[in-house]
């Protein structure tokens, strides 16, 4: 099937292909109750010529690539600030634009009024909560921080002019080794999207050879499923359901919201010391190392060795697996790995399966389905372990709430009994919510354990829409 | 075992009438049996029990699906409210049969209309309202199949009885059956409400005879007070306990494709063996959980009660309007030991605000689907290792074809036949010839005169 054309220059380069910057600051603004589409278009006017069109995203990204390998000097670099904007579905409304502020019923309603994630009470949110919603999200990052802290105080002297009130100023920083501050490394599995990026059908990542693997699905190469793009941008073809090759037609959505995307930005807060204590103590409990209790509550080792591969694996092998059928060896490239259907390796429970369960069936349905699930993750640490308020602010892409971040986080994460059906095999430890009062349980390979500590504690955040830089231009004027 | 209990564990029957309930059961369960037989060649090959036969211990096995119609939903992609805005229409039987209904009185035949709701998956609703004001005053949920209430108006004799003993053949309760319309429904209910008028005949063809449905005075599950001004049990063809064993059995063979390889995953199982609809919650994933269990050497069959059930209700998705917590306002009201086959969503006497005024996630309650998204249903399963092993696959009887607009939207068609215009093979399954003297062994669920 062909592939859709990808506008590099009118997609934000934060959905594609992420930041990816060693520093990043958000800053988020309420609209002022007088004149609030006024101070929205004042706001987005000023920002609009800092936006950064995915296409400079790639270029930036490849450039840290070849410093990262030696192949060039850090100094080649460019040194300029990428910048993204998100909106709320108020700010849409404000400006005449309730065809987008409806774009999609969960970012309608807002983050605040899903009661099934199970988040502590509104009212305790230190991000987003009441009187103090984020209207305008402003991403900003760079590996200067210099530089990024002036652009950053560039971009609150617009929004002063433009009466914003700011209610929201949060700095991250990747952590080394992409680690998060429970000290596992983060991000390694993420879906490819399909799509080209000029009229020779230059796909957007490069396709390795690959032999046809046994969960029917396609790769780019070892562990890269691709996924149809209209999964994470509005106006293109989305994944079917059905068939893990195919596309189908594109979501529903007014024009304006083509090469937009939905954003879910929560900021978790990790308690990184009540982790390791809990751990400690269940570990006690079953007479095991604690390390490996960490490593079977995540799925993976501290360096990204997933639990499921029996070998040292390195590089691909990292995300060349599957559970319910074994991969093969991929020539030139990975081993293959043997399957593990009911957890004998890497627990039901554990954090990535539960929220990518991969080429196994789901109480959703067949794998197939799976992938029309997936989110585009976009976060970053924030804080120092140890030194109080530590954690990730988390980030991610999608065209469907409910259908992506809110089953994946709510459904599957909480739930003992799902993805995976008929085995009650607990909740995801790390990220699982459940009834206030009520013990969090998994079962893991040499026992099941249970607390009533939560390590991540979602402190706020909102559902806001990510435009095209061109419907930026509209929103603005 | 001794009994087959009644689904949910109610406690509606006398021991003579819950002795020829789970006879009627019971010999549904030998028909799939010997149909199963029929079907891998032989009674050797057989991996799904009677469990009133099964020798040994057994292991349960819940499998459990969305409660939202899967049917409705993919029909209206990225459209949530549509979705459940079409899940409350209901529809004609006649169009589900291809058949067109007609009352017959007098040797005259007038065309009638016989309605179910599109709630496929086991779990209907209905919401009630003042009559007064036209608010919402109680949102009523079940999973029972008609079988069990026809059994309670017309016995063993309300269906083909000719595997269940003489002895165990009993009569209705018509003043039961009544009085739980009354409880369950509404006082106004009236006893003539409940049963066909007169006869009732169907016919395909405008010049075709007429076929005879149902006598004068049987029950009519299709009554307005089990439609369109009440809920008492499930309307749906395919939402029955007839068809829950039935496609329990079937998925109990398995299956391979034409290759020869296993065919194992939800989506291509049930369209190889052409059960129910590929597009529903609930059959793929009941097919391919008793699948998985007979491929690894099990024998299944299903726990009793044998019954369908609302397994889970997401309490923290409802809120009253400033965040008031109602999580009170679910309740079970049918079924015993955690088998809930009917619920409701009610406020309590004396609530300072109704249902009108509740959110669900945030969005004001309009309609019973918003809660059926937040539903969980279930079966039990049971599987037991007799020694037998697993059996050999069969060949597929069927495939699927997607729709070229809306590929999320499947259909079944006969192995060997091409898609239609407008569709195209799902999973990549080209269209194959069956091998010579392989009969279509596919099983349809809802017949019309089950």
């Amino acid at each position: 099937m062909t592939e859709p054309l990808l506008d590099l220059d009118d997609i934000q380069a934060h959905v594609l292909p992420g930041f990816g910057h060693e520093h990043q600051w958000l800053l988020g603004w309420r609209l002022p109750g007088d004149e609030p589409a006024g101070a929205a278009r004042a706001l987005l006017a000023e920002l609009a010529g800092r936006i950064t069109p995915a296409r400079r995203g790639l270029a930036d990204r490849a450039a840290r690539r070849a410093v990262r390998r030696g192949r060039t000097a850090r100094s080649r670099l460019s040194g300029r600030p990428a910048t993204a904007v998100a909106l709320s579905a108020r700010t849409l409304r404000m400006l005449g634009h309730d065809e987008l502020a409806t774009i999609d019923e969960a970012f309608t309603a807002g983050m605040a009024r899903r009661g099934y994630l199970r988040d502590p009470p509104p009212g305790d949110w230190t991000v987003g909560g009441p009187g103090r919603e984020i209207d305008i999200l402003v991403m900003t990052a760079g590996e200067d921080l210099e530089r990024l802290a002036a652009a950053v105080e560039e971009i609150r002297a617009a929004a002063v002019r433009a009466r914003c009130e700011p209610v929201h100023d949060q700095q991250g920083r990747r952590l080394p080794g992409d680690v998060e501050h429970f000290g596992f490394r983060d991000g390694i599995s993420q879906p490819v999207l399909r799509g080209v990026v000029d009229a020779d059908g230059t796909p957007l990542v490069e396709r390795l050879p690959m032999p046809s693997m046994p969960d029917h699905r396609a790769y780019a190469g070892p562990g890269d499923v691709l996924v149809w793009p209209g999964q994470f941008l509005f106006g293109l073809p989305r994944q079917s359901e059905t068939d893990p090759v195919r596309s189908a037609p594109a979501r529903r959505a007014p024009g304006l919201a083509r090469n937009g995307s939905l954003l879910v930005y929560r900021k978790l807060e990790q308690d990184v010391p009540g982790f390791r204590a809990d751990t400690g103590r269940m570990a006690a409990g079953l007479g095991v190392d604690p390390d490996r209790l960490r490593a079977e509550m995540v799925g993976r080792w501290p360096d990204g060795r997933p639990l499921v591969r029996t070998d040292d694996a390195t590089g691909a092998e990292l995300n060349h697996f599957g559970y319910d059928t074994a991969v093969p060896a991929i020539p030139g490239g990975p081993r293959g790995a043997d399957a593990d259907p009911d957890g004998a390796r890497c627990p039901l429970s554990a954090h990535i399966r539960k929220v990518n369960p991969r080429d196994q069936e789901t109480d959703k349905g067949p794998p197939s389905a799976t992938l029309t699930f997936a989110i585009l993750r976009r976060g970053i640490t924030y804080g120092v372990a140890g030194d109080g308020d530590c954690g990730l602010l988390f980030l991610c892409y999608q065209t469907d709430l409910v259908s992506q971040f809110e089953l994946l986080a709510q459904r599957w994460a909480g739930s003992p009994d799902r993805p995976r059906q008929g085995l009650d095999n607990g909740v995801d430890l790390l990220i699982g919510r459940v009834r206030a009062g009520t013990a969090r349980r998994a079962r893991l390979l040499p026992g099941e354990v249970s607390t009533f500590a939560d390590y991540v504690i979602p402190r706020g955040g909102a559902y806001l829409f990510t435009p095209s830089l061109s419907a930026l231009r509209v929103l603005a004027a | 075992m001794e009994k087959l209990d009644t689904p949910g564990a109610v406690r509606d029957l006398d021991e003579r009438r819950l002795a020829g309930w789970s006879a009627l059961v019971s010999a549904w369960f030998d028909r799939m049996i010997e149909r199963t037989a029929g079907q891998v060649g032989g009674a050797g090959d057989v991996r799904f029990a009677n469990p009133l036969r099964v020798a040994g211990p057994l292991t349960e096995r819940r499998i459990s699906w969305d409660a939202f119609p899967r049917p409705v939903k993919v029909r209206h992609p990225g459209d949530p409210a549509a979705a459940r805005r079409a899940a409350d229409e209901f529809r004609s039987l006649g169009d589900y049969y291809g058949v067109t209904f007609y009352a017959v009185r007098d040797g005259a035949a007038e065309e009638i209309v016989l309605l179910y709701r599109p709630q496929d998956e086991y779990c209907e609703w209905f919401v009630e309202r003042d009559p007064a004001t036209g608010r919402m005053a109680r949102i009523v949920f079940t999973s029972e199949g008609h079988e069990y209430w026809r059994f309670l108006a017309d016995g063993t004799a309300a269906f083909d009885v000719a595997e269940v003993p003489e002895e165990f053949r009993v009569d209705g309760d018509r003043v039961l059956l009544l009085r739980l319309y009354r409880e369950l429904v509404g006082p106004q209910v009236r006893k003539k409400d409940l049963f066909f008028g007169t006869d009732i005949a169907y016919r395909r063809e405008p010049g075709d005879p007429l076929q005879p449905f149902r006598k004068k005075g049987a029950y009519n599950p299709y009554n307005k007070w089990n439609t369109v001004a009440g809920l008492a049990h499930l309307t749906h063809p395919e939402n029955s306990l007839h068809g829950e064993i039935s496609l329990a059995a079937a998925a109990s063979v398995p299956r391979a494709g034409a290759d020869g390889s296993p065919v194992t995953d939800a989506g291509r199982l049930v369209c190889c063996a052409g059960l129910g609809d590929p597009n529903r919650s609930s059959d793929p994933t009941i097919v391919t959980d008793v699948n998985d269990l007979v491929r690894t050497g099990l024998s299944v069959t299903l726990r009793d009660p044998i019954g369908l059930y609302i397994a889970s209700f997401d309490d923290a998705a409802v809120s009253g309007p400033d965040g008031e917590d109602v999580s009170s306002w679910w309740r079970p009201v049918r079924g015993t030991g955690g088998r809930t086959v009917r619920a409701e969503f009610a406020p309590p006497p004396g609530a300072a605000f109704g249902l009108d005024d509740v959110l669900v996630n945030g969005l004001p309650l309009e309609h019973g689907g918003q809660l059926a998204e937040v539903m969980t249903m279930s079966l039990f399963g049971a599987a037991a290792d007799l020694g037998l092993g697993a059996p050999p696959p069969i060949p597929c009887d069927q495939r699927c074809c997607a729709a070229d607009d809306n590929p999320d939207v499947l259909r079944l068609v006969p192995i060997g036949f091409e898609c239609p215009d407008g569709w195209h093979s799902a999973f990549g399954q080209a269209a194959v010839v069956p091998p010579a003297g392989v009969a279509n062994r596919a099983v349809r669920r809802a017949g019309l005169t089950a």
